[in-house]
């Protein structure tokens, strides 16, 4: 596999020097980003800062647009980061949260959660319920939500896994193919579930809201849950980086040179499952923001495992901030401009653009990627 | 060289049995002791059982039953780490990892030694520098693996088991993908290693005439059981080999060896049925 990095075969010499040039760019854009998502959206230009220290409807505006760029940047960061630790466990550079059925299993998991609460839990985690049977409805559905999606999530991880390993050794074609077993498993559990709850408009609602990939009226609630997967997912990083590495040339070798593989495994996939679930939970399936990221980061900086998760969270979260900014901020803007200038047909465009949820936008611009992908693994055919 | 341990089988398989799933015997009741500092070679057919030896001898496999002990301990009460410290498996040949370079993938040899942060010390970088420079890689050793030849990447794989410093090595096929000279030379290495470090070599390997050139002892196996063992002399007869491997085998012996020892060399025939 000649050539496998941008920059030519022997780039190697500098790639500590690169990764760690783009960790610290993200790690300066991170932060502007979420101030630009938070000062700039439809509704105008607020500076965050002056609106936070004064009470008033700026204040609560900007602290809406802060919860839903935290809950961007650490769904984008958590599906990043859960799609290369997938790629790295099974040894599969199209491995993705999404690809094997974990997403789906986190979806439908919150889906039975939603169903079960009559929406509420996602109802009254944004207002804020602080009465009675709703506060009550509101403590159940806060937990719920993720619990039930964290187990859907870990069910398919390890039922893909158990599927798709033989006698220690990792089947891809089995991976896919259980993968794609568990996926329309779960959507057609999901569709039927919606079909018996048709008639209550509450859930059909919350159900057909969250299943865009929505990151609309976010709470605190739904960051934090995000960031406590995130954290989680992050801080497990120094103990599986290098072993994740070491699996790359098979379990037994790795083994050989004293890696408890059993560990390694059940610890990662727990990850995958967690990272997914609570970004599942917070705002439904965004697609392939798992498979995109780590390989734009290979592509780029051909780094080894422990960098590569941690610059695939800052990529993803980056992404998804970008998105939020782009959609919120500059479609808005570039319609006004457009209406000022008398394109008022191209400015309606740009407004409805600018409403797409992410969870679509993702899905618009990575199933083009995927394709490339494969195109590229077949030239090398 | 002084024994410091009652035992002096640094490495021992009693009555070692592996029934693969589907009722497929890879090993029935095979024994095998290793002193330290021996040079052992595993000869046979494929199938025979060499590889699957191998992996009970480096604790990677529990065996159906019997038992296999490193150093007098229960090789399966070691835990992995332990295990890596006192054994280094090379396993024959396979795919390498992509964005890897051979000096990196020699650095996971030293997994086993990592405290604290478990980031690679200088001194590690070092050791890892040393052993690709004594396998011979130290050319290629910025490259990535998936462009190296197969005989080159033999060679990383050897280093990364020197990086990882453990007194007993076993190898799966070394020297299969390696050139003329490289497999002389790299036999010829591990032989050093044998004789001036003390360390004890297992290698399963298909080429009769380095396993008789080099070995302390062989043990030739057949069907999953130990058909013949002994020096190279007792080994490499003309008859158990002719029924070994059910061929014709031409015989005689090198005139120069290392230790002044018979060794034979052999020249496999077509049988005469043919």
């Amino acid at each position: 596999m000649r050539g496998s990095c941008i920059l030519g075969q022997n780039c190697s010499v500098d790639t500590d020097k690169r990764t760690r040039f783009i960790g610290g760019l993200l790690l300066l854009a991170l932060p502007v980003l979420t101030l630009l998502a938070a000062a700039w959206a439809e509704t105008g230009f607020i500076d965050p800062l002056s609106a936070l220290s004064h009470e008033g409807v700026d204040g609560f505006v900007v602290k809406l647009r802060l919860y839903r760029a935290l809950c961007a940047a650490g769904v984008g960061g958590s599906l990043a980061l859960g799609g290369a630790m997938a790629q790295g466990l099974f040894r599969n550079p199209l491995a993705d949260p999404g690809l094997l059925g974990v997403s789906g299993g986190a979806g439908f998991g919150a889906m039975i959660a939603i169903a079960l609460l009559g929406g509420h839990g996602i109802l009254f985690s944004t207002v804020g319920a602080k009465t009675g049977v709703f506060m009550f409805m509101n403590a159940l559905g806060l937990f719920a939500i993720p619990a039930l999606a964290m187990i859907g999530a870990i069910s398919a991880a390890f039922i893909v896994y158990h599927w798709s390993v033989k006698q220690g050794q990792l089947s891809i074609s089995m991976i896919l193919l259980a993968g794609l077993a568990l996926n329309s498993l779960a959507g057609a559990a999901m569709a039927a579930l919606q079909t018996l709850f048709l008639d209550d408009l509450q859930i059909t609602r919350a159900i057909i809201a969250w299943g865009f990939g929505t990151l609309d009226d976010r709470g605190a609630y739904h960051a934090i849950v995000v960031w406590i997967g995130a954290a989680f997912s992050l801080a497990v990083i120094p103990f599986v980086g290098l072993e994740l590495d070491m699996l790359a040339n098979g379990e037994s070798d790795a083994a050989s040179l004293g890696a408890d593989t059993r560990k390694i495994k059940i610890l990662t996939l727990a990850c995958i499952a967690l990272s997914t679930a609570t970004a599942v939970s917070v705002c439904g399936q965004i697609a392939f923001v798992g498979l995109l990221v780590p390989h734009l980061v290979r592509r780029i900086a051909r780094p080894r495992h422990r960098s590569l998760m941690v610059l695939s969270f800052l990529t993803g979260a980056a992404l998804l901030l970008g998105i939020v900014v782009l959609q919120n901020g500059v479609m808005p803007a570039c319609s006004e401009l457009l209406r000022d200038s008398g394109f008022s047909q191209l400015s309606k465009v740009a407004r409805r653009l600018a409403t797409l949820q992410p969870g679509v936008t993702t899905s618009l611009v990575g199933a083009p990627f995927f394709l490339l992908i494969l195109l590229r693994q077949k030239k090398r055919w | 060289m002084i024994e410091s341990t009652p035992d002096p089988f640094v490495l021992r398989a009693r009555d070692v049995s592996v029934t693969y799933p589907g009722e497929i015997r890879a090993l029935t009741g095979v024994s095998v002791d290793v002193s330290r500092g021996q040079f052992v070679a595993l000869i046979g057919p494929n199938g025979s059982g060499k590889s699957t030896l191998l992996r009970c001898l480096a604790g990677l496999m529990q065996p159906t039953f019997g038992s296999v002990s490193i150093d007098g301990i229960e090789a399966q009460a070691l835990s992995p780490l332990d295990r890596a410290r006192r054994v280094a498996y090379v396993q024959a040949l396979s795919d390498t990892p992509e964005f890897m370079t051979a000096r990196e993938f020699t650095l996971l040899g030293r997994y086993a030694h990592l405290t604290g942060w478990r980031l690679f010390s200088k001194q590690d970088r070092d050791i890892a520098t040393d052993a690709l420079h004594r396998a011979g890689a130290l050319d290629f050793a910025d490259r990535f693996m998936t462009e190296l030849s197969s005989g080159e990447r033999q060679r990383v794989m050897l280093a990364r088991a020197l990086a990882q410093e453990s007194p007993i090595l076993l190898l799966d096929e070394p020297t299969s993908a390696l050139d003329a000279r490289h497999q002389i030379l790299t036999s010829a290495l591990i032989r050093k290693f044998c004789e001036r470090e003390g360390k004890t070599v297992v290698a399963a390997t298909h080429d009769l005439n380095l396993a008789s050139q080099f070995a302390d002892r062989l043990y030739l196996l057949k069907s999953g059981s130990v058909a013949a063992s002994g020096n190279a002399q007792e080994t490499l007869t003309k008859e158990c080999l002719e029924s070994v491997y059910d061929i014709g085998v031409a015989h005689g012996y090198f005139a120069e060896t290392i230790d002044g020892a018979p060794r034979p060399w052999v020249l496999p025939m077509a049988p005469r049925e043919i």
